[in-house]
């Protein structure tokens, strides 16, 4: 398990990772999927983030709710040359299904992936369902770097590019993909939450994105313990801001979403705010741009929930646009 | 010890059905601890079904017994005449003793009075706590005596997950996250640093995704066969 | 006036010292004597009904004149407890806890005045 250090070579070459390596605050968007088959209400939001974002991501079934799956809506949404990151549970596959669908997601072109614990299916629209958690999300940062740099998987048989005749020799293929984690500095205890990350980082994490921020000194705090290790400069740190257009979105998120930190006076500014979507999208542009201030913060992850209209304003007035683009296909 | 749950009156009665003679078979170890399927309890479900079928102008003939253990053949000798007798018999034990009765009376109609829930202890007068999640291979040395597989929502070996607050799961605010405990145990204990490694993926094979488990202690096993032979 | 279908649980230091005073309050229940009303048994209100009660009495010490305490609150828990099992075995009948010191009749008839008329200070309350 060893770490990859960003100052080091491309390892997948995905949109993210260039925009990254190149030294860019990059800037991720978030894509709920819909929860039908409609592949036209994926296409619907694609307008929202090309050129505004380097990456998506697509939540898989987010609070436990049954949506299309994440990988089938990156699909949808690399066709149309946007890039995609599939969220990644380890709530509803095991090991073999987890496996086997980074072997699909990365054949399918998708080159980036979020490994996450997932919420609880407690929260969602099947709270009888059977838990899986069959490896957890640290786990699976490590299994997606094996499968990426030694091209092994998880009971360490290797991935042949075809069946295999038992004595014929052969070359494993690696699965090419960006791995991330998410890293939470609201979550208790604090000094934890550092030690978590490291081993994130430990278990192969390129890329980091954070729970939406809004407690910036808590944040700022975390940064520095981050900083005192070093890990900064071992994995990529976007951080995560979520906007709002209601008080009630912001009080809502304090009282019943876990791990999760609301200042008051942010809450008692929207209450007064004449013009609150005005009011929400200022906020985030603020926040965004006291993050970036911060060392060690690489990026940007917008997590509008079921406002992804919102996008573009945002970026635009966070002065991140435009985008960066490169020469040539990615390698 | 086993801890379990009585299973409502109403499912009690619709799988008796129209049964007229029913046992009600305690047991006089873990249930009767967890105050589940003891003796007084079977008591009580006894009187519950005679009470129930007066009201519904029903005779039903009910008796009561209590074996020092279900899960153990030896006691189970002592149902053999009751269950000649009874249309059905209720158990109060958990669910080893219901599988084990009706493997020395396949013939019988047993059937549970109790959901059979976890293995825990007692942690205050009337509450009982899940401890262990009987996965086959134990971790608790690395976790400080706290068991991440059945004390943790999500079963997770490198935790805390992003939900913990104030010391709670994410899932239910009445329920510690075993995390902050493990956390808090191996710094009482100086050895937080242990944490600091990842925690590789568990064999699951040993725990109930291997079907059903066995443990043979070879000499007493191949006596008792040769035995037998 | 109580008939035979009530069954009355009397403890040592209140119930039975009224009763024995005072006989008519209870005129024909049945009665049981029980040490404390600490020590009144579920079962044995079950048992009660099964047998053809109709109502279950329980006269236990007002609160803090309880010799052992805690007598009067333990049964007043069970005695829940009791009439939730009722009515889940669809019993009807009525469960009822009276605190009356052994000098104190005028309490014991008025609690049993009230349950015997109004259905809601029945400890739980009978389905209609
Ligand atoms: S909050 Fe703690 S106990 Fe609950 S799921 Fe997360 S790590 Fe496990």
């Amino acid at each position: 398990m060893t770490a990859q250090a960003p100052a080091e070579g491309m390892v997948v070459g995905s949109n993210l990772e260039r925009v990254l390596r190149a030294g860019h605050f990059a800037v991720c968007g978030e894509m709920g999927p819909p929860q039908s088959c409609s592949a036209q209400a994926v296409l619907n939001k694609v307008s929202l983030f090309k050129g505004n974002v380097d990456a998506v991501n697509l939540t898989d079934n987010q609070t436990a709710i049954v949506r299309m799956s994440s990988i089938a809506a990156a699909k949808l949404i690399l066709d149309e040359g946007l890039e995609p990151i599939i969220q990644m549970t380890v709530r509803d596959r095991n090991r073999i299904g987890l496996q086997s669908d980074l072997l699909g997601a990365a054949a399918l072109g998708i080159r980036n992936v979020l490994c996450l614990s997932g919420d609880h299916m407690r929260f969602g629209n099947h709270g009888s369902a059977k838990a899986v958690y069959d490896i957890d999300s640290v786990q699976l940062v490590n299994t997606v770097h094996r499968m990426r740099e030694e091209s092994l998987l998880i009971c360490g048989d290797g991935t042949p590019p075809k069946p295999r005749k038992p004595d014929a020799p052969w070359n494993n293929v690696p699965t090419p993909l960006f791995v991330g984690a998410a890293s939470n500095p609201f979550g208790d205890p604090l000094e934890f939450r550092v030690v978590r990350l490291a081993k994130k980082i430990a278990a192969g994490a390129d890329f980091i994105q954070t729970q939406a921020i809004y407690d910036l000194p808590r944040f700022e705090r975390f940064m520095a313990m981050v900083r005192d290790r070093g890990l900064h400069e071992k994995v990529f740190i976007m951080a995560g801001v979520l906007p709002v257009k209601s008080p009630r979105a912001l009080t809502y998120m304090r009282d019943d979403v876990p791990g999760m930190s609301i200042p008051e006076e942010l809450v008692k500014r929207m209450e007064g705010a004449e013009d609150k979507e005005e009011e929400g999208i200022a906020m985030c542009v603020e926040i965004i741009e006291r993050v970036r201030a911060i060392e060690g913060v690489r990026g940007v992850h917008i997590m509008p929930p079921m406002w992804e209209k919102v996008i573009p304003a945002i970026v635009s007035r966070a002065g991140l646009l435009p985008r960066p683009t490169f020469e040539g296909e990615p390698a | 010890m086993i801890v379990a749950d009585r299973k409502p009156l109403d499912e009690i009665l619709e799988m008796v059905g129209d049964a007229n003679r029913i046992l009600v078979s305690a047991c006089n170890t873990c249930v009767t601890v967890c105050l589940a399927g003891g003796r007084r309890e079977a008591a009580v479900l006894a009187s519950q079904i005679r009470i129930h079928a007066q009201e519904a102008g029903r005779t039903v003939e009910v008796r009561e017994n209590c074996l020092e253990r279900h899960c153990d053949a030896e006691f189970l000798a002592e149902l053999a005449g009751e269950l000649e007798w009874a249309d059905v018999m209720v158990s109060t034990a958990c669910g080893v003793g219901v599988n084990l009765a009706s493997e020395v009376y396949p013939s019988a109609r047993i059937i549970p009075g109790l959901n059979t829930s976890f293995f825990g202890a007692t942690d205050a007068p009337g509450r009982w706590l899940e401890m262990c999640g009987g996965c086959g291979d134990c971790v608790l040395h690395r976790t400080g005596g706290i068991c991440p597989i059945v004390r943790c929502a999500k079963s997770i070996l490198n935790g805390p997950c992003g939900g913990s607050q104030d010391g709670k799961c994410e899932v239910d605010p009445d329920t510690t996250c075993a995390w902050q405990e493990i956390i808090d145990r191996l710094a009482l204990q100086g050895r937080s640093a242990e944490l600091e490694a990842v925690e590789p993926v568990k064999d699951w094979g040993t725990s109930h995704s291997g079907g059903r488990r066995r443990r043979i202690v070879d000499e007493v096993f191949q006596a008792e066969g040769e035995g037998e032979a | 006036m109580l008939s035979k279908d009530t069954v009355a649980f009397l403890c040592a230091n209140g119930g039975q010292l009224l009763d024995a005073a005072y006989p008519e309050v209870l005129g024909d229940a049945v009665r049981v004597p029980i040490p404390c009303a600490s020590r009144l048994d579920v079962v044995h209100v079950l048992r009660a009904v099964e047998q053809g009660a109709r109502r279950v009495l329980v006269v236990a010490c007002p609160a803090g004149n309880c010799r052992s305490m805690v007598g009067p609150d333990e049964a007043e828990r069970r005695l829940h407890r009791a009439a939730a099992l009722l009515r889940e075995a669809g019993s009807h009948a009525q469960c009822i806890l009276a605190r009356a010191a052994a000098n104190a009749p005028e309490d014991l008839r008025s609690t049993l005045a009230a349950s015997l008329e109004d259905a809601a200070n029945q400890i739980e309350e009978a389905p209609a």
